[in-house]
């Protein structure tokens, strides 16, 4: 009925007695279904539907067993490093906080295979911290986000989901099959339904067994899912089939309004690129113009302000840092005042840094925002904030390792208030306890976002996308119902 | 076509030629691609164009500011040149690898560069949105328009009946399909026109910097790479047109292969390249590699150290200023002769030695490099299929932002390394005080001095008491004359006679030889899908 390859009215005829029986949605869907799946697009789409999604079980188990291992390697270098170390060297020493991997990579990325996920802080004040991705891939390869389900929705499932329907009505009406099968006594709206039910299964099929294979290779190669894991990918899987829910409606809105078949596909085309591709695009540039960060430059003078409001305020008294047995001798002064001039240096320039990440996390939502302008961007933002990955697993990182600061300091000051021969001016080495530190010290532990406060962060864009689903459902039907037979 | 008079070749060559030009502008889908071409070509070189103004000014900076630490050198151990590669003005037109790569190496006998480190950075944390520049609109957008132009080129005209009609009128199959590309190319060619202007008029507003002669010229190897890229998506959508008999058909394919050859193939490559065949191991490998080698330089460095009891623990002959920096630079200040003597004999052995170690470490990181490469290879060899990636390919290499134009830079950085210990050892840097002391050898001031003592009148029991009594208020206004006469511009190092670091962005021929085998690959899928289209097209059936 919707191909131009089997340009033949006879399967309308035979299903014109069908349509003045029962069920008539099931009745044209289950004859649109016979059709489609003989066709090579279908197969073709299916093919690349199962095949980029089993690529990317394979691929995101290695990345995700390959950052593993460096996440490993750095507890072992910090673990080793720790060891036998005394209080005064343990100031000194950087301690990682340390972003986990993410299991549901595969899923959903959110960037995280590319954002940072380590951020080493030591409590000296001498010693600037460090926000880095551990895994740095290869970077002879040109960059590219990770194939993940949200790319296959997105991208793949948007472009097949047009290709499929977008002769579903105009291929008809140059056939003459529109005629015909309007010509019965049946509600527009159910042959609309039944087409849309047919495109929406030939996509949702491969989809959903593109999904459990994935997620069964993905567990076979190595990804310890947990509950809530799956909790979160159904959620993301129900979000996919709501996406070509959406973009088969488009397909039939174009589909009904269009003059023919290539007029029809030339428009979702040039959709499918704007909504894809240049709106996302756009968004980050109109991010970079509307929310610049600042420049290297800038940000290399504030601080020299920095340096030179201490060296001012503290003139003389900044710096001096003697052998702990001469120090002693006058109460350690030079020394705290030295550590105190330190301690506002630092605290001023981490302001600084802070408020540059800060910065440039509200870029970078910025240009969601923006790019959510586009459904299909909108999509890939919901999946990301129902399972908590994205920007919001970024800025949490980001706030529970600063929050870790505090938890190193209170476990330091302790060891270091129990020596009764330390100078006790924290946290500078050379000038606090000799002693050796007992045991490993606090561990970070990062909290990941639960499925109800991925819920919670969803809720605004899922209502937009719902308002847009049915102002797009019924401006296909009221197309759909008011196109000419032909 | 019904317009067409045959009136010999070349009349009628240029009257399909016209016809098809004035379809395709008359079409919807012309002037939503080449709109699409304006706007994207437009806001992306924008972005670009600032983007390139911070890395510019950026690399002004740390220009100004290395010079800045060379002129006030004063002993060889800190004489660490630190090249900067520039920014290329043609990433604006295409990113390539210019923005996320490295731009600075140090220049020291210790290491021989084998990456870039520092550079202007982007935000780490904006990672969803796509990147836009003029080489990935020409392959997404104007790639999608030369099919859609193209789809129906053949089986339209065979549907509608109009293909016999033109050939009973004697036109020669090979001057119909010749016209049909024609058509399509120079219709392709109005938007990238445009993209292309709008983007050089950008450029030449936003960023300050005029293109050289040679730069044009790579502008032009880019176009050219462009058309090449289009050619060949309109002859693959011709062939699709002469293989069915429908033109939704024909459509339907052409988008799919399109959306395979431009989004699916590269992306996966990538992806597949990129997390099967991983580097972390083999970097961990590396990193614990030189780990070692560093860690046993060091502990024979302090072995070397102990061996003169002079240079250990702290007498009156000890430096008491001592400076260390990065890559083993040194600057010790008042310290007595017999001290500076013992210290030249160390470093006359060691500096050399490091040299030579440096060797070593250069060669684990190039095993590293190689398999870097290794991934390179297996992402290109998976890509090459697709016409995006070997655009892609060539055009960063006209733009100067390709991994081959960055390894030319470390390429010149190391023969820049084995300039500076030429002139190190011309000075004989190595074996004299300069190394590590700017004290003037006729004019030393070792710390006891200040307390009317030679170094050898000091007890070693009576170190720390003598030492103490340096922050007395006399003794301290005096060593901090002193220590004002040492900023004197006298003592820095003579360096007018400096070899100067010569790199300059590549010119025509280097992004030929560069681009070289990726155009050649595009050049050929150009002859092997005309050939193939011509084949096929001698046989047609006209309907």
């Amino acid at each position: 009925m919707t191909l131009p390859e089997n340009v033949d009215v006879a399967p309308s005829r035979t299903m014109g007695a069908e349509l003045s029986g029962r069920g008539i949605v099931a009745v044209v869907a289950r004859h649109e279904l016979r059709q489609l799946t003989v066709t090579f697009r279908f197969r073709a789409s299916a093919f690349l539907i199962v095949f980029l999604m089993l690529v990317a079980a394979v691929t995101a188990a290695a990345r995700f067993r390959t950052e593993g291992e460096e996440q490993k390697a750095l507890a072992r270098d910090h673990a080793r490093e720790l060891a036998g170390a005394t209080v005064d060297r343990a100031v000194e020493v950087l301690q990682p906080a340390v972003k986990p991997p993410w299991r549901l990579s595969l899923v959903v990325d959110g960037g995280q295979s590319a954002t940072p996920d380590v951020y080493r802080q030591a409590l000296s004040a001498l010693v600037t911290p460090q926000l880095f991705h551990l895994h740095r891939g290869n970077e002879r390869l040109p960059a590219s986000p990770p194939l993940d389900w949200t790319l296959v929705i997105r991208v793949v499932l948007s472009l097949t989901a047009f290709l499929l329907g977008y002769d579903a009505v105009c291929g008809e009406r140059r056939t003459g099959t529109l005629k015909l099968v309007l010509s019965y006594p049946v509600a527009r709206w159910k042959i609309f339904s039944g087409k849309l039910l047919a495109i929406w299964s030939c996509l949702a099929a491969p989809f959903l067994a593109g999904g459990a294979l994935s997620l069964l290779a993905a567990g076979l190669a190595g990804i310890p899912f947990q509950s809530a894991d799956f909790v979160k990918a159904s959620l993301v899987a129900l979000l996919g089939l709501w996406a070509i829910f959406f973009s088969t409606l488009a397909a039939l809105l174009v589909s009904s309004m269009a003059r023919d078949s290539s007029s029809s596909l030339s428009i979702l085309a040039w959709l499918w690129v704007t909504a894809v591709i240049v709106v996302p695009a756009l968004g980050g540039l109109l991010a970079h113009r509307l929310h610049p960060i600042p420049a290297e430059g800038e940000t290399a003078q504030e601080m020299v302000l920095i340096d030179q409001r201490i060296a001012r305020e503290h003139a003389g008294r900044e710096r001096r840092w003697r052998p702990l047995e001469w120090a002693a001798s006058d109460g350690f002064a030079w020394e705290r005042a030295s550590a105190e001039a330190e301690t506002r240096r630092f605290t001023q320039k981490e302001e600084v840094r802070r408020r540059v990440v800060q910065r440039k996390l509200g870029q970078a939502v910025l240009a969601r925002t923006l790019g959510s302008l586009s459904p299909a961007s909108l999509v890939t933002d919901l999946a990301a904030r129902l399972a908590g990955t994205g920007l919001e697993r970024d800025a949490s990182f980001l706030e529970q390792s600063w929050a870790f600061r505090p938890v190193l300091a209170g476990w330091l000051r302790t060891l270091d208030a129990g020596d009764p021969e330390s100078p006790h001016i924290l946290f500078f080495s050379g000038y606090v306890s000799r002693r050796a530190v007992a045991g490993p010290g606090p561990r970070f532990h990062f909290h990941e976002a639960s499925v109800s406060r991925g819920f919670a962060a969803a809720w605004p864009g899922l209502a937009l996308f719902t308002c847009e689903t049915l102002a797009l459902a019924v401006a296909a039907l009221f197309a759909f119902s008011r196109s000419d037979a032909g | 076509m019904d317009t067409v008079r045959i009136r010999g070749g070349d009349k009628v060559f240029i009257a399909i030629v016209r016809k098809e030009l004035s379809n395709h502008l008359a079409s919807f889908r012309f002037w939503v691609g080449a709109l699409l071409t304006v706007g994207l070509a437009w806001s992306s070189t924008l972005v670009a164009a600032r983007d390139y103004n911070l890395r510019l000014g950026s690399f002004r900076e740390r220009v100004a500011s290395h010079r800045q630490e060379l002129a006030a050198v004063s002993v060889y151990s800190y004489l660490q040149p630190v090249v900067v590669r520039p920014p290329e003005p043609l990433s604006v037109l295409d990113q390539g690898f210019d923005s996320r790569l490295g731009t600075e190496v140090a220049i020291h006998p210790f290491a021989i560069p084998a990456e870039a480190t520092g550079g202007y950075r982007s935000n780490e944390l904006l990672v969803s949105a796509p990147a836009a520049d003029l080489t990935t609109i020409v392959s997404v957008v104007l790639g999608l328009l030369a099919l859609l132009l193209i789809h129906d080129a053949i089986v339209g005209e065979r549907e509608t009946g109009m293909l016999r009609a033109v050939f009973a009128h004697g036109v020669k199959r090979s001057t119909f399909l010749a016209a049909k590309v024609t058509g399509g190319l120079l219709t392709l060619l109005l938007p990238l026109t445009a993209g292309l202007l709008v983007s050089l008029a950008l450029f030449r507003f936003e960023v300050k910097v005029p293109l050289t002669a040679d730069q044009w010229l790579r502008v032009g190897g880019l176009v050219a790479a462009y058309v090449a890229y289009l050619l060949l998506m309109l002859l693959l959508g011709l062939l699709i047109s002469l293989q069915f008999r429908s033109t939704s058909r024909a459509l339907g394919l052409s988008v799919l292969v399109w959306f395979v050859l431009t989004i699916v193939i590269p992306q996966a490559a990538r992806a597949v390249a990129s997390d099967l065949a991983p580097v972390a191991g083999a970097r961990r490998d590396a990193e614990h590699k030189v780990a070692e080698l560093t860690a046993e330089r060091n502990r024979h460095l302090a072995a070397e150290l102990r061996r003169d009891p002079l240079r250990t623990g702290f007498n009156g002959h000890t430096a008491i200023s001592l400076a260390s920096g990065e890559h083993e630079a040194v600057r010790y200040r008042n310290g007595s002769a017999s001290y500076y003597d013992s210290l030249a004999s160390f470093y006359r052995g060691e500096v050399p030695r490091g040299a030579r170690q440096a060797g070593q470490v250069f060669a684990i990181e190039q095993r590293y490099q190689a398999r870097l490469r290794t991934g390179e290879r297996i992402g290109a060899a998976l890509a090459v299929v697709s016409p995006a990636f070997l655009l892609n390919l060539v055009s960063e290499s006209f733009a100067g932002t390709s991994m081959a134009e960055h390894d030319r830079f470390l390429d010149a950085a190391r023969r820049y390394r084995l300039t500076l210990l030429a002139y190190l050892e011309r000075k004989g840097a190595f074996r004299s005080w300069r190394w590590f002391t700017d004290d003037p050898p006729a004019a030393l001031h070792p710390w006891p001095g200040y307390l009317g003592l030679a170094p050898e009148e000091v007890p070693p029991d009576q170190v720390g008491r003598l030492f103490s009594r340096l922050s007395e208020p006399a003794v301290a206004a005096r060593m901090r004359q002193d220590q004002e006469a040492i900023q004197n511009r006298s003592r820095r190092l003579p360096l007018d006679d400096l070899p100067r670091f010569a790199y300059r962005g590549p010119d025509f021929p280097d992004s030929l030889r560069q681009g070289a085998a990726a155009a050649f690959a595009l050049l050929v899928f150009n002859a092997l899908a005309a050939a193939a289209a011509w084949t096929r097209f001698r046989g047609y059936d006209l309907g």
